[in-house]
């Protein structure tokens, strides 16, 4: 009960911050819309990596895809933007698919580098099409309309992508729940045991990589029309790793973790650009060649030691940190009630 | 005689991609692991080399073997503080930590040397070489020379010296390595330290034609990968045949289809990975269940 109370507070507080932040924290608010699409890429990432085992260094590349689709679609083509989001995110879940049957032959490391090949290539193949996305020059996505509200700025966004994340986090957990989900983790612990029990890996693979490509999908059309410009080479490397950073960090296989993972890598950033602008403004180490270059990247070595650090320390991620606690108090409790029994008494 | 040209000049940017495969295969042959810090180990050696140089007055060579010793000491540090707790760990752990040893070396890195590229000398200069009507650079061919010598090294180190035949018993089977009498750790470090080695070579040999900076191995990195498949990740010929194959059949995609040179690398290790994911020269891999 109490339980059900706290959710309902919980999600309450967070329909209503875009309203009570005041206009200089307007940052905080782009960050956490940026922060929370990535977390719907990373939803299905987690799915993929986390649940079916297989990894991918270049799911940008879907994310990226499904952009221009719903950028395509909206844009050129006059399709309402509320029907071209979903379209996208099939278009892309299509794509997935199709991966998915090189990778019925590749595990491990191989995928891992096929996926990394798969991550850069479809940029430059985006990049040929100069009347569809407009080279590396980019696009400009318009403002999405909905029911006569223009989406404009941040704060209104934010519902919008609160909405769809709500959403895909049901159908995320659903299929987790579900046998399609079972059959996931199953090929992920042991192939040969899963194809023996009756899965077949060439339909659970598949699945997997479509699943993952949907959600990538539906947050690149998002993403497109947020930031209302969008070109090839924004969908890298980089984006890549943050998103398998944020699933490793967060706790491979939960959808919480993916959400966790992607609000603190989000505001990671903001947090040492603060303590960086203040160490700077002090002046204390303006004469140093070294310092001046660590305030301009302390994020990268940070967050490269905090995966490591997660990886030695916490493997099952951040989330974990909770159960961590939860044990270790109850386990407090209990020494704190067996003391409390005099001794000599059974 | 236009086409022999291409192919030379692909030849020239294919030694450089053999010599970055290498140390990728190098590792991933005795210790099970795709190293994706290896460029930015590289990168490391050869800012190294650079501030001997510039900043410490060391001429060329010596500038080349101090920064080799470094990469050597700095490969089996890495080893020793992340790769080895990790031996037991599932594969996808011991990805993540070379993704976050990238993340970190590129950072410290940037730190250290700045952000802005600079330029590099090459080992050796002078008038290219001129056969019939062909050109030769000879940074081109020293970078060849290098090339086939390491692999050809390596290759006897692995097939006939006794650290060779431990590398080989650690990769096979590392509990039976261990029951036999074999220093496994020892011989992982050392692998680690001769990747380091391999590393800043190819970082101090690249340098030159990508100019100096923390980024320059990022695409040079992929394009290892792209050999290493190619040519069989589990053998060292493989590497540097995938590596000058890519680089020539890279040139001549660019000559004929000029749109499709970037994208040709990455489409290339898909389709190897898909028709013959040992690629080359390498032997399959199967799981044992």
């Amino acid at each position: 009960m109490t339980r059900k109370l706290l959710y309902v507070i919980g999600f309450a507080a967070v329909l209503a911050l875009p309203q009570v932040l005041p206009e200089e924290l307007n940052w905080l608010i782009m960050l956490l819309d940026r922060a929370l699409m990535i977390a719907i890429v990373a939803i299905g990432l987690n799915i993929l990596t986390g649940n079916a085992g297989q990894i991918s260094l270049g799911h940008a590349a879907f994310m990226g895809f499904g952009a221009f689709v719903c950028y395509g679609l909206t844009d050129i083509i006059g399709v309402p933007f509320w029907f071209s989001v979903p379209i996208a995110g099939f278009v892309a879940a299509i794509l997935g698919w199709g991966l998915g049957f090189p990778a019925l032959r590749l595990s491990g490391h191989y995928l891992a580098i096929a996926t990394l090949g798969f991550g850069y290539a479809i940029p430059q193949i985006l990049n040929l099409f100069e009347g569809w996305t407009g080279g590396w020059t980019g696009v400009k996505p318009s403002v999405p309309t909905l029911f006569g509200i223009s989406f404009s700025s941040d704060r209104a966004y934010f519902y919008l992508i609160l909405v769809t994340l709500v959403v895909l986090v049901w159908i995320a957990r659903n299929i987790q729940r579900s046998a399609v989900g079972r059959a996931f983790i199953a090929l992920r612990d042991s192939e040969v045991a899963a194809q023996a029990m009756g899965i077949s890996l060439a339909k659970y693979k598949t699945m997997a990589f479509a699943i993952s490509a949907f959600y990538a999908g539906v947050a690149g059309g998002l993403w497109a029309h947020w930031l209302n410009y969008i070109s090839p080479g924004n969908f890298g490397f980089g984006i890549s790793i943050e998103l398998f950073t944020i699933i490793v960090l967060g706790g491979l296989g939960t959808v919480s973790g993916a959400i966790v993972g992607a609000l603190f890598l989000g505001l990671l950033p903001k947090l040492t650009e603060i303590i960086s602008l203040s160490l700077q403004r002090s002046g204390a180490f303006a004469d140093s060649f070294f310092m001046q270059n660590v305030f301009k990247n302390s994020n990268q070595v940070l967050t490269g030691v905090i995966l490591i650090l997660v990886v030695l320390y916490l493997p099952m991620g951040l989330v974990d940190l909770w159960r961590k606690a939860r044990v270790w108090w109850e386990t407090r409790r209990q020494a704190a009630g067996r003391q409390a029994v005099p001794r000599g008494v059974k | 005689m236009i086409l022999a040209q291409q192919i030379i000049s692909g030849l020239a940017t294919g030694s450089l991609y053999a010599l970055a495969a290498l140390g990728l295969v190098l590792i991933f042959k005795t210790s099970d692991v795709v190293n994706f810090a290896q460029g930015e180990m590289a990168m490391f050696g050869t800012f190294i080399a650079f501030t001997l140089m510039m900043k410490g007055g060391v001429p060329y060579w010596g500038a080349f073997v101090l920064a080799l010793v470094f990469a050597a000491v700095f490969g089996m540090l890495i080893e020793r503080i992340v790769i080895r707790p990790l031996s037991t760990a599932p594969l996808i752990s011991v990805l993540i930590a070379t993704l976050g040893l990238l993340n970190i070396i590129n950072g410290v890195a940037g730190w250290i040397w700045g952000y802005d590229p600079k330029p590099f000398p090459t080992g050796i200069s002078g008038a290219p070489i001129r056969v019939g009507g062909l050109v030769f650079t000879l940074p081109t061919l020293l970078n060849l020379a290098v090339a086939l010598v390491l692999m050809l090294a390596f290759f006897a180190l692995f097939k006939y010296s006794l650290m060779g035949i431990a590398m080989r018993a650690v990769a096979e089977n590392r509990l039976a390595a261990r029951l036999v009498g074999v220093h496994t750790n020892r011989v992982l470090a050392i692998t680690w330290g001769l990747g380091g080695i391999l590393a800043a070579t190819a970082g101090i040999l690249i340098a030159p034609v990508t100019t100096l900076s923390i980024n320059m191995m990022a695409e040079m990195q992929v394009k290892a990968f792209t050999a290493g498949v190619l040519g069989g990740f589990t053998s060292l010929p493989g590497a540097v045949v995938g590596g000058l194959l890519l680089g020539v059949l890279e040139n001549l995609v660019g000559q004929f289809i000029p749109q499709l040179k970037t994208p040709f690398a990455f489409a290339l290790i898909v389709l190897v990975l898909i028709f013959r994911p040992a690629g080359l020269l390498g032997t399959v891999q199967r799981k044992k269940v």
